[in-house]
């Protein structure tokens, strides 16, 4: 071999001395290219392209340009602000509208999805009407509208029994006409969504004198102590809090973060103290710290009287016998009660998995009357502007006996899918297979059972025929907000199939019945702006047409933001009469317990028929596509289980098969799961995965004592080893950054320092690196684009992973691919656990999240190593990749320090109707193609592009890049570096800012990396 | 020996390229999925994406693949002049009639897309006033006719064809001072269009050149 080498090389000098071959590299690939283009033409016919126009013009639009339409997010109660981005009349890209005070136009990952749920290939495109049940699933065959109204009146004509109208929490505007439809046709509603804070609202009753989930301002408390209550993730109004949250964390003097939890929760990873009690055990802590605060005189929210019957309670409540029930250590309890005693103002919360037990008042009403005796009511909590929840688990229960017991004749579902996310031991699918048989031994069918729904999920599998409707991209409504904002929606683009409104439906429904449910309105539409305008009447001095156009451009009406109102809190005497004990027992001793939570991935299941959630990273596991069962090591070791094994949970109601996720930051005595996962009809992208079934068929027939709502939480359950691996896939599969110092602390010690005084530590001296350089130092004629990433404020909510998926056409590539770490994801969240040492010497997790996407190094290791030039550097500062230029070797991600480049090994193909979804603005890739985080280059373009028209240069703040844009705590900061007086140029100077592996490597980021700040425990 | 390895190895190029011609129909290498395996089957299923021709306002067409697939761009030679469904003369409308470019063309000076007029501003002349001298002339609007009524758009052949893997703004063209003739030679005197100019990367350079206007990559790559 040896020998040809220098063959070849003799042969060629000999050629270049005789003058035979003088032929440059560029010239010999161009022939060589041409070679290639004269055998192709030989091949194939070159394709001829149509070019279509639009047969009418549309008024507000250009071809090629963004039509932006305002609207509301209805993919939990919280109704966050969206703003629509339609290229061409389709809706390409969902964000935040910054107008809206609930989100101030941050997003979460599952409202960026909307947009697939939109386009979600299995929706349903017609009315459906149910033929015959087979055993593998019901046969459903095309109808026609007419048809079903005219069963459904007959229906209810004919019915003697309960008419039922079974709905999730909808929005204000369906939920309006849902209320007249119901009293003026004789119908009862009952109302299903296992998301609403039932158990919270009821609490507050008790305490505060008002049913209703109060308002919080986190950002105005300086102590935070949570009892698992996850408003960085699905609690409530995630965004809004999650903001508030980070706007505590930034102030002068950064609020302190207690979480309580026998699980690390995202939220809980965002603490600087994270207790991990016995669970239900954590009733006792609340109980101590009342105790403490009586002791230490803290009680000048509530009146002598109410502080004497309280400290009855906590009579012989002692540190020891505290830390005896729950297993967290006594000096622990008494920093909490330290913290919150020495607060100016403070805030307690409870909620989520922590209060779905059997018996989740207790601890709620412990931590009512703490806020009460801390003087935080008015200031942190508001009692005044409630949201009321109108779900009802013993509805739904009472419901089911109905419909078992034959007296139900017409049962009508919208917006919910009990079938699913009611636990399967109530028997609800029995129940609906018995509405309307008639009781007289024929099992004649006289009733009937219609779904309305835009996606096939469970429940409407069980009707007898299916509506379609329009999913809320493509609808109107309103969202009246607690506090007097109303949010409206509107149609951002013309709707896909044969679907029509629930508002409709529910019109045409009442009007063939006779009634008109909507007042003078015929049509949802005039339904949802004349209710609008009268919510909102005197609020403007504009005349109605004026307004409502104005409204609907602003995305609402949204009044100035009040603050806190006051209230004074009325303690129901009920409240000293409860039992404060320890509210989860197991069985047997030595049960492990259930554990079952919402994730940012799949909420309560509604989240799992979209591919971009299901291929998004949690935060906490890292895991893809799937369920899993969380355990401690110790519990996994005891058990013969290892690290994605499958197993087998069962409770004495059910059981499901999942690969085990063994960590130590779960509770001994639990299983934790995720749940929403386990669908049979949700759709190809739900179905798919982990058929091992659902969470919710672990559950108990039990509901809440004193609260309406579900026991989730501490059912006994057995795990033994199911067969082989349990296919758990997940992106990051080590914890520790080993002290290599990618995602920095800034710890505060003593009790207040100030967290942007401190000097950096030891290993923060290179926090500004000088550059060095062997060549000369690049320079950037006019703009030199960079970013920042406070990690102080980044939650790991994971919402910039969907939203640059969305912008930027990244394929989903399926959990195979995934498993083979072929993920294509631009950005991702990296989690790292480290511990740190304490101030007393001891030993305390930290855990960092950090988005990582390309750095656009200055001294990029990727591009000398590119053979063809593909990817260089250009006079912006960006490390730039030209995709047809790439030939795929892969040099470059090889190079790369930060491995964020991802290659295309496959050609990924969106299903239909998902393809509208693509961003026509950016280039799909094709299969051997490297590509990577481009700093939104076309964001970059298009701001240009405005700028010039407007004869001016680009100014900060005109490039928002779309991660930067969703990300709900703005810990994500893009512009100009060469603008000294750009945010992102203050912020890369900002003391706190380091350059991640700069140090090593000098590759010389254009992204800056705010260190993360914890209070040293 | 040297002479049986390199029979080896061309023997293994040969199978190998067999191999790699059965399973990966030569051009399109396509990530198959079986149902059972169904977590991935999302890239298995449906249609290719940017599949957008089927709805009215297909304007976009960002196919990198379909190049590739064809082992080449579409007709990118100088003197494509295929034949239109509508015998439209630039002729008749701008030589003899002498309306403006951008009568029609309006969106040129406002969007990157020089979009084909809607078949509406047609309809404006030969809805009711315009039938056209010709025996050609009257067919061809009785066609435009049939499609506006039909609700269908005219399927024009493209005759400028750029790939899709990067952008080109009309605006920042035309306010920086090209004129349309620039690219597309005279229209005017075209009965049917015909492509003039190359349009390829070199033509477009030397005239980025000439004026001083950038010539980084990214100012036409990477975005669309």
């Amino acid at each position: 071999m040896e020998g040809e080498i220098v063959q070849l090389n003799a042969n060629r000098k000999s050629a270049d001395k005789e003058g035979l071959v003088q032929i440059s590299r560029r010239r010999f690939l161009q022939g060589l290219g041409a070679t290639t283009a004269l055998g192709a033409a030989a091949c194939a016919n070159p394709v001829e392209q149509n070019i279509l126009p639009n047969v009418k013009g549309v008024a507000e639009e250009i071809p090629g340009v963004a039509v932006w339409y305002s609207s509301t997010c209805t993919e939990c109660s919280a109704g966050c602000g969206i703003r629509v981005r339609t290229r061409e009349g389709r809706a390409v890209k969902v964000e935040g509208n910054p107008n809206s005070p609930v989100n101030k136009g941050g997003l979460c990952a599952l409202g960026q999805a909307s947009l697939q749920s939109l386009y979600n290939p299995d929706r349903i495109r017609q009315p459906l009407k149910k033929t015959r049940t087979t055993p593998t699933g019901p046969i459903f065959e095309p109808t026609t509208w007419d048809e079903v109204y005219g069963k459904l009146q007959e229906a209810l004509t004919n019915a003697t029994n309960r008419k039922v109208l079974l709905t999730g929490e909808l929005p204000s505007g369906y939920q309006d006409l849902a209320a007249a439809f119901t009293s003026q046709l004789g119908f009862s509603q009952v109302v299903w969504d296992p998301m609403q804070q039932v158990a919270v609202a009821k609490a507050a009753e008790l305490v505060y004198g008002t049913y209703g989930v109060p308002t919080f301002a986190i950002d105005k408390a300086q102590v935070v102590v949570n009892f698992g209550a996850d408003f960085l993730e699905t609690w409530l109004n995630p965004v809004g809090y999650a903001r508030q949250w980070a706007d505590g964390r930034r102030a002068e003097k950064p609020l302190r973060f207690v979480h309580i939890e026998p699980r690390l929760s995202l939220t809980g990873a965002n603490a600087d103290l994270w207790l991990k009690p016995n669970l239900g055990s954590d009733v006792r802590i609340a109980l101590f710290l009342i105790g403490q605060m009586i002791e230490r005189g803290r009680t000048k929210g509530i009146s002598d009287d109410t502080r004497n019957k309280l400290s009855q309670l906590t009579k012989g409540v002692t540190a020891t016998e505290v830390e005896a029930q729950t297993g967290v250590s006594k000096e622990k309890l008494l920093l909490v009660a330290q913290y919150l005693a020495e607060a100016k103002a403070s805030l307690v919360l409870a909620g989520g998995a922590s209060t779905a037990t059997a018996d989740p008042l207790p601890l709620l009403v412990l931590t009512n009357l703490l806020n009460a005796m801390l003087g935080n009511v008015g200031k942190t909590v508001d009692i005044v502007v409630v949201d009321k929840p109108a779900t009802s688990a013993t509805q739904v229960a009472a419901l089911i006996d109905d419909m078992q017991s034959g007296k139900v004749d017409v049962l009508i579902t919208a917006g919910t899918n009990p079938q699913f996310s009611f636990p399967d031991a109530f028997g609800f699918q029995y129940a609906v297979n018995k509405v309307g048989i008639k009781g007289d031994g024929t099992g004649k069918k006289a009733g009937i059972v219609v779904a309305l729904a835009s996606q096939m999920d469970e429940t409407a599998q069980l009707a007898d025929y299916i509506l379609p409707l329009h999913t809320s991209l493509e609808d109107w409504g309103y969202v009246a907000q607690p506090g007097g904002n109303v949010s409206l929606m509107q149609p951002s683009m013309r709707q896909i199939f044969d679907t029509k409104s629930l508002g409709d439906v529910l019109l045409t429904v009442a009007a063939n019945a006779g009634k008109q449910i909507g007042g003078d309105s015929t049509t949802f539409d005039a339904f949802v702006k004349a209710r609008y305008l009268a919510i909102t009447a005197g609020k403007s001095t504009q005349d109605g047409e004026t307004f409502w156009r104005a409204s609907l451009e602003k995305g609402g009406y949204f009044a100035s933001s009040a603050g806190v109102s006051a209230g004074t809190p009325s303690i129901n005497p009920a409240v000293y009469a409860m039992s404060y004990g320890i509210s989860v027992k197991p069985a047997h001793h030595g049960d492990l317990l259930l554990y079952p939570y919402p994730s940012v991935k799949a909420f309560d299941g509604r989240a799992a028929n979209r591919p971009w959630m299901q291929e998004l990273a949690d935060p906490i596991t890292q895991a893809v596509w799937g369920a899993w069962a969380e355990m401690h090591p110790d519990t996994a070791k005891d058990l013969g289980i290892a690290m994605g094994d499958s197993v087998i949970v069962r409770t004495a109601d059910g059981e499901v098969h999942v690969p085990a996720y063994v960590t130590e930051f779960v509770h001994k005595g639990i299983i934790a799961m995720p749940v929403g996962q386990g669908h049979s009809a949700y759709g190809r992208f739900a179905n798919s995965i982990d058929q091992g079934g659902s969470v919710y068929s672990l559950l108990p027939k039990k509901i809440a004592t004193g609260a309406d709502t579900l026991a989730f939480t501490g059912s006994p359950v057995t795990v033994v080893r199911g067969l082989g691996s349990g296919d758990l896939v997940r992106v990051q599969e080590f914890n520790s950054q080993e002290g290599r110092e990618l995602a920095r602390t800034t710890f505060i010690t003593g009790a207040g320092a100030h967290a942007h005084g401190e000097e950096h530590g030891e290993g923060y001296g290179e926090g500004h690196h000088e550059p060095k350089q062997m060549y000369t130092q690049r320079e950037h004629p006019l703009y030199q684009w960079g970013m920042a990433v406070d990690l102080a404020a980044c939650t790991g909510c994971s919402a910039c992973v969907v939203a640059c998926s969305a912008e930027n056409n990244i394929p989903v590539v399926g959990k195979k691919v995934v498993a083979q770490g072929r993920e294509m994801s631009w950005l991702r969240i990296e989690r790292y656990f480290d511990s740190v040492e304490t101030e007393d010497g001891g030993e305390e997790l930290k855990v960092s999240f950090m988005p990582m996407m390309c750095q656009h190094c200055q001294n990029a290791p990727c591009e000398p190593v590119c053979p063809v030039y593909a990817t260089y550097h250009n006079e912006e500062g960006m490390n730039a990749m030209v995709y047809n230029r790439c030939v795929g070797t892969r040099y470059c991600s090889n190079n790369c320090s930060y491995k964020v480049r991802r290659f295309n090994w496959f050609q990924y193909e969106w299903p239909d109707l998902l393809s509208w979804q693509v961003n026509p603005d950016v280039p799909v890739r094709t299969v051997g193609i490297m590509e990577k985080c481009s700093f939104c280059v076309q964001r970059i373009g298009e701001a240009k592009d405005i700028a010039k028209d407007l004869g001016r240069l680009v100014e900060d703040g005109d490039v928002t890049p779309a991660c930067v844009q969703t990300c709900p705590t703005q810990a994500l900061t893009f512009g100009d570096l060469k603008d000294p007086n750009s945010r992102v140029s203050k912020l890369a100077k900002n003391e706190r800012a380091y350059k991640v592996l700069d140090h090593h490597l000098n590759t010389q980021p254009s992204v800056s990396y705010l260190s993360d700040i914890r209070y040293k425990a | 020996m040297v002479t049986k390895i390199r029979l080896v190895i061309a023997g293994a190029c040969v199978s190998a390229l067999a191999l790699f011609a059965v399973f990966s129909q030569w051009g399109s290498v396509t990530y198959t999925a079986t149902a059972q395996d169904s977590a991935s089957a999302y890239p298995a299923l449906g249609v290719r994406a940017g599949v957008y021709n089927d709805g009215q306002a297909a304007l976009w067409d960002f196919n990198i693949t379909d190049h590739f697939r064809y082992f080449g761009p579409p007709p990118r030679l100088r003197g494509y002049s295929p034949e239109q469904p509508i015998k439209f003369s630039h002729v008749i409308h701008v030589q003899q009639n002498k309306m403006e470019c951008q009568y029609c063309h309006w969106s040129v000076s406002k969007a990157a897309y020089a979009a084909i007029p809607e078949e509406e501003t047609c309809m404006g002349c030969h809805g009711a006033l315009v039938a056209g001298k010709s025996e050609q002339g009257k067919k061809d609007i009785q066609k435009l006719k049939d499609y506006y009524s039909r609700n269908e758009p005219i399927p024009w052949v493209k005759v400028h064809v750029v790939p899709d893997y990067l952008k080109f703004n009309h605006k920042r063209h035309v306010k920086a001072g090209v004129t349309c003739q620039e690219c597309h030679g005279q229209i005017p005197e075209m009965e049917q269009v015909e492509r003039v100019s190359s349009m390829k990367m070199g033509w477009c350079i030397s005239c980025h050149r000439q004026r001083g206007a950038s010539i980084d990559c990214l100012v036409c790559h990477g975005q669309r």
